[in-house]
């Protein structure tokens, strides 16, 4: 059994962002606080010229920063590998924030807490899926065993870096993306869409 | 319970999103008891409820520093899942988009704490789960929005009795104030009455919904209005060229689209315009790795993308300049290697396409195939002449045209972006003909026609049908009066009116000039006065009228701009109903909450209206929305596995019946009725070799003779007398204007007008580029522009050229004023390489914000930049509109987002 982790299919992607408000809704956010985002970038200059999408959450790392980081234990190592949150144990000194080279922990001001993706972990207890895995309108997203994930999609050339995303080495994030062509190459520009 | 509303919006948002609701003693949660709701929070406090806390006490660290290791075993609080105990509604997603997919709410302690969609059964591609868009996930914003009007209520400065009292210079800028429905219905009814009275029937004016429409109608008729909206030139009567309605419904269905060796997306952009699962129809096509994609349009869109299409960039408007282009590289390609044109398709299945080819009686001596050699005017189509206008590179333009041709199985699907231009009277007829030219009819692999809204990529019958709500037909309008919707506004300022067409029941005449003396509106279902072009005329217009009312459920453009202002319920508040459109799936959804705050169904406040007037509401709705809703059920139909046949799709009981306390009669079905409203979706599952593929004008193809086309020949029209003859007799363009084939027609405002004397090339017109209005995901038209979620999500910018832009000196991020002859806009920049130089993309949809000062909209209203321009039909011409822009350097904007949301205090 490998670790959990989320898998994403670059290639199906049309950054509609519905994982995005789909984990806003489940986990209650408001308008400032993102656990997954979407983000955008051009690649090339016109006429010569395509984009790709990049959704992204807590990568429930193999080396997680965030739990190095924290002083009190409030984020841990769950027993299935992922990374969760104690909302309880949390001082708000945002120690994750500032260690996590993905962005994941967000510090939410009201409640002088922070929080971030747990890859909904009550929802899975129960059986189901993240959220932003049943959203996606074009099946883009999957989440599970990472052996298992890179066995259903062999065949496929699956990265856990990309020239816009930090070095993996340094955490060892249990991410896997299948990426288009045009994610490998260095000059992506983010957009605003 | 008694604050059942503050509790609900505390425990879901915070209040600085979120204003403190009233109190209001009736928010119960459909089939569900509130005896429990006791409970402040179900999800805030899950953390707090829980767990132990640790005794450290490490003070915050700042990055870089070096963190202390925890050193005593901390216990975790156990995860517990705040849904527990909660009821999944099947709930609606009623506004105007695109897809058709499912939306479901969870309620618990008479809240709704979450939001899904499909996951009824096990996904596959054969039996896609009809998966909702973001749009859908924040449909709770609407209905639980902070901005939700909760009262009836009238401007201040406004009294009824017409003249002074009206005060109309004040509409949009005035305060509210509270008035009971009962004060509302009585003015309301009073005014409808007084102004049919002083100035006729034809002084009011609506259009649809449940409320004037009715009441005008039962007074002796009104003044309506109608344009081409969303299928532009499509709008026009196609049958007479031998295509189906707006060209709708007639390409291959989704299992056949694999069999394409090409699938062009041409004027449209599915990922943002047809959202949910719809572009997930061209998963095979996109996994089999062999079908090339293409994009044909202004920009690289996100379906491009995503499908690695090659970009065949043309400009807003000129799609017939490319296409004549294409037609003739085509004989080109044909006469110079072979194996191009489908001669056999052309000999068989159409007339006019060259001399041999005529329709009997043809009044005039000229063909299609000759006016694209240059035969008429000595000037060839070729890609060099088209390119100039439509700034395809020629080689791209030749390119296309060998894509297209007889031995390739090609699926040409289009929406309608390319049909929203003035002078694009002959795109459909031109789009068929490429069609024709390459035989791409009517055979597995090769379809031409539309991919739009939630048949994009599959077309085909409905497989499963809603009932109808057992009313008896509803009254007519007995005026023939229809404003077209660019110049309506001008018509009531002007007083006269083009009475010449109306566009939905594709009703053409010559032109037949009509007074107009519009007195008072009453804006009921639509969104007319942001979604049609010349809004700041519009803004004028609802000045100068004696009385404006308005049923809404936030202060919308047309809310603001109004007198009374009465709160109508959504979709969650009432009783239920159905989401159609999507060929294999019925969506069916059920109340969630009860009317919020004093917000009534269309049909109570109509009801209300009609009371005061003596008007009698039953003929009209003899019984109860629950029936009708009922009656919708019962209705159902779902194919047969034959595929030949319909049969009853829902089991309905004699307990359901005494349940729901309705009329009705226990039947069966293939589906439980308890079951059908809980899962909210009938979806008939498809699977490789069904009995429910669909290949579009396979029947013609076989048999031309036995299954002809709507078209008088039953033949594809290359050739159309009537065509031309109604066209050139509207009162828009020159006489002469149009010929019976398709040809190249300049349009009054388009790319010519870019530059100075229209001449291409010269010098440019003070309005250079041009602008166009790409759906975008935030909104569906208007509807959700008001979603903090949304607006966070998508920022709303301009989309500029990145090198024109640079060239004036801005930069993404900076506020930016659009402007033309009609009127100015501030947006966002937003500099891309995905654009054509010279266009500016602005999204379409966002309520306007117009600052009377400075005469410029803070909103981005896409239609202050559409003018009242028309030509050929008339057709409402958004996307070939001219422009310029420059840095403003004025206020510059905020985010969408952090702007106040417009919550009415009373």
């Amino acid at each position: 059994m490998g670790k959990l982790g989320f898998y994403f299919d670059a290639t199906m992607c049309t950054g509609c962002r519905t994982c995005q408000v789909a984990c806003k809704d489940k986990n209650r956010l408001d308008v400032g606080t993102l656990f997954r985002e979407v983000k955008s970038y051009e690649v090339g200059s016109y006429p010569d010229v395509t984009f790709y999408h990049m959704t992204m959450s807590c990568n429930h790392c193999e080396n997680p920063a965030c739990v190095s980081a924290c002083p009190v234990g409030a984020m841990y190592v769950a027993e299935d590998g992922t990374v969760l949150h104690d909302e309880a144990l949390c001082i708000g000194c945002q120690a994750c924030v500032q260690a996590c080279p993905y962005g994941a922990p967000k510090y939410i001001e009201e409640k002088k807490k922070v929080g971030k993706c747990d890859a909904c972990a009550a929802i899975r207890a129960a059986g189901g899926n993240p959220v932003c895995v049943d959203a996606c309108p074009l099946r883009a997203l999957e989440f599970g065993d990472l052996d298992e994930l890179v066995q259903k999609h062999a065949g496929a050339e699956l990265v856990n870096e990309l020239p816009i995303l930090p070095k993996a080495d340094a955490t060892g994030p249990s991410l896997l993306i299948e990426p288009k062509q045009s994610m490998l190459s260095d000059g992506a520009e983010e957009m605003y869409l | 319970m008694s604050h059942l509303i503050d509790k609900l919006l505390d425990a879901r948002f915070s209040r600085r999103q979120f204003l403190k609701g009233s109190a209001v003693a009736t928010a119960a949660v459909a089939g569900l008891s509130l005896t429990a709701c006791s409970k402040e929070s179900s999800l805030s406090d899950t953390s707090q409820a829980a767990g132990t806390t640790a005794g450290t006490t490490a003070a915050p660290t700042t990055a870089g520093e070096s963190v202390p290791e925890t050193t005593a075993p901390v216990e975790h609080s156990p995860i517990v899942n705040p849904e527990e105990g909660g009821t999944w509604v099947s709930a609606a997603c009623w506004h105007n988009c695109a897809g058709r997919c499912l939306n479901k709410v969870m309620v618990k302690d008479g809240m709704v704490i979450r939001q899904k969609t499909d996951d009824t059964h096990e996904d596959s591609y054969e039996y896609m789960q009809q998966r909702a868009c973001l749009r859908g996930r924040a449909q709770q914003q609407q209905c639980f929005g902070a901005d939700r009007l909760k009262y009836p209520m009238k401007r201040k400065s406004w009294q009824p009795g017409g003249g002074e009292n009206t005060h109309g210079e004040l509409r949009g800028k005035d305060e509210w104030e509270r008035i009971s429905w009962e004060e509302a219905f009585s003015m309301v009814a009073a005014e409808i009455k007084r102004v049919a009275d002083t100035y006729g029937t034809d002084s009011l004016m609506t259009r649809t919904g449940s409320c004037g429409k009715n009441i005008f109608a039962m007074l002796g008729g009104y003044t309506s209005y109608a344009d081409t909206t969303s299928y532009g030139t499509y709008c026009f009567n196609v049958d007479k060229i031998g295509l189906p309605p707006y060209d709708l419904n007639k390409a291959n269905d989704r299992m056949d689209l694999k069999n394409s060796e090409t699938i062009v997306f041409y004027g449209g952009n599915p990922a943002w315009a047809s959202a949910g699962s719809r572009t997930y129809n061209f998963l095979q096509a996109k996994k089999n790795k062999k079908t090339q994609f293409i994009v044909v349009g202004p920009s690289y869109n996100a379906t491009a993308s995503v499908f690695e299409a090659k970009w065949i960039r043309v400009r807003p408007g000129t799609d017939t300049a490319f296409l004549l282009g294409v037609a003739y590289e085509m004989l080109a390609l044909d006469e110079s290697q072979g194996g191009i044109i489908d001669w056999d398709f052309l000999n068989t299945y159409t007339v006019g396409f060259d001399a041999d080819h005529m329709p009997e009686g043809a009044k005039l001596n000229e063909n299609f195939k000759d006016y694209v050699l240059g035969a008429y005017d000595e000037t060839p189509k070729d890609a060099a002449w088209a390119s100039k206008i439509c700034g395809t590179p020629e080689e791209d333009i030749k390119w296309y045209a060998n894509e297209m041709r007889k031995d390739k199985a090609v699926s040409i699907l289009h929406s309608y972006a390319h049909a929203r231009n003035r002078n694009a009277e002959d795109i459909p007829q031109l789009y068929m003909t490429i069609g024709c030219m390459g035989g791409h009819f009517g055979k597995p692999g090769h379809s031409c026609g539309a991919m739009y809204a939630s048949d994009a990529g599959n077309s085909g019958p409905r497989l499963v049908k809603n009932g109808g709500a057992g009313l008896p037909a509803a009254p007519t309008n007995a005026s023939d009066l229809r404003l077209n919707g660019p110049t309506m506004w001008k018509s009531v300022l002007e007083g006269k009116a083009n009475n010449n067409a109306d566009y939905y029941a594709a009703k053409y005449t010559a032109e037949d000039i009509r007074d107009v003396n519009v007195k008072m509106v009453y804006w009921d279902a639509d969104a007319r006065l942001q979604t049609s072009p010349d809004l700041v005329n519009g803004i004028k217009a609802m000045r100068s009228m004696e009385f404006v009312c308005c049923n809404a459920q936030f202060l919308t453009t047309q809310a603001k701009y109004s007198d009374i202002v009465m709160p109508v319920t959504t979709e969650w508040e009432r009783v239920g109903g159905f989401l159609t459109g999507n060929r294999e799936a019925l969506f069916v959804y059920t109340q969630v909450v009860e009317p919020l705050y004093e917000s009534k169904t269309d049909q109570e406040i109509a009801r209300g209206i009609m009371d005061q007037m003596g008007l009698n509401a039953d003929e009209i709705w003899p019984i109860s929305e629950k029936q009708q809703f009922f009656n919708q059920i019962a209705g159902c139909t779902v194919i047969n596995a034959e595929g030949t046949d319909y049969v009853p799709l829902v089991t309905i009981t004699q307990a359901d019946i005494d349940e729901w306390g309705v009329e009705g009669a226990p039947q069966d079905g293939v589906v439980e009725m308890k079951k059908f409203l809980s899962d909210g979706v009938y979806q008939v599952a498809r699977a490789e070799g069904d009995n429910y593929g669909y290949i579009g004008y396979q029947d013609f193809i076989e048999d031309p003779a036995g299954h002809p086309l709507s078209s008088e020949s039953g033949k594809f029209e290359i050739y159309n007398d009537w065509k031309a003859d109604t066209l050139n007799a509207m009162g828009y363009s020159p006489a002469g204007t149009f010929k019976p084939y398709p040809s190249y027609t300049v349009a009054p405002e388009g790319y010519e007008t870019t530059f100075k004397d229209g001449v291409i090339g010269g010098e440019p017109s003070e309005y250079p580029f041009l602008v166009y209005n790409p759906h975008y995901l935030r909104r569906s038209h208007s509807v959700f522009d008001n979603c903090p979620w949304l607006r966070e999500t998508w920022p709303n910018p301009v989309f500029l050229n990145k090198e024109d832009a640079a060239a004036k000196g801005i930069q993404t991020g900076d506020t930016v004023r659009v402007y033309n002859a009609h009127g100015s806009i501030l947006r966002t920049a937003s500099l891309t390489g995905i654009i054509m130089p010279g266009c500016v993309g602005v999204p379409h949809g966002s309520w306007i914000d117009y600052d009377e000062e400075k005469q410029v909209d803070r909103g981005g209203a896409d239609n202050v930049l559409c003018g009242p321009v028309v030509s050929g039909m008339g057709v409402t011409g958004y996307n070939n509109y001219n422009c310029n822009y420059e840095k403003y350097d004025g206020e510059p904007l905020i985010p969408d987002v952090e702007k106040p949301q417009r919550i009415i205090e009373l």
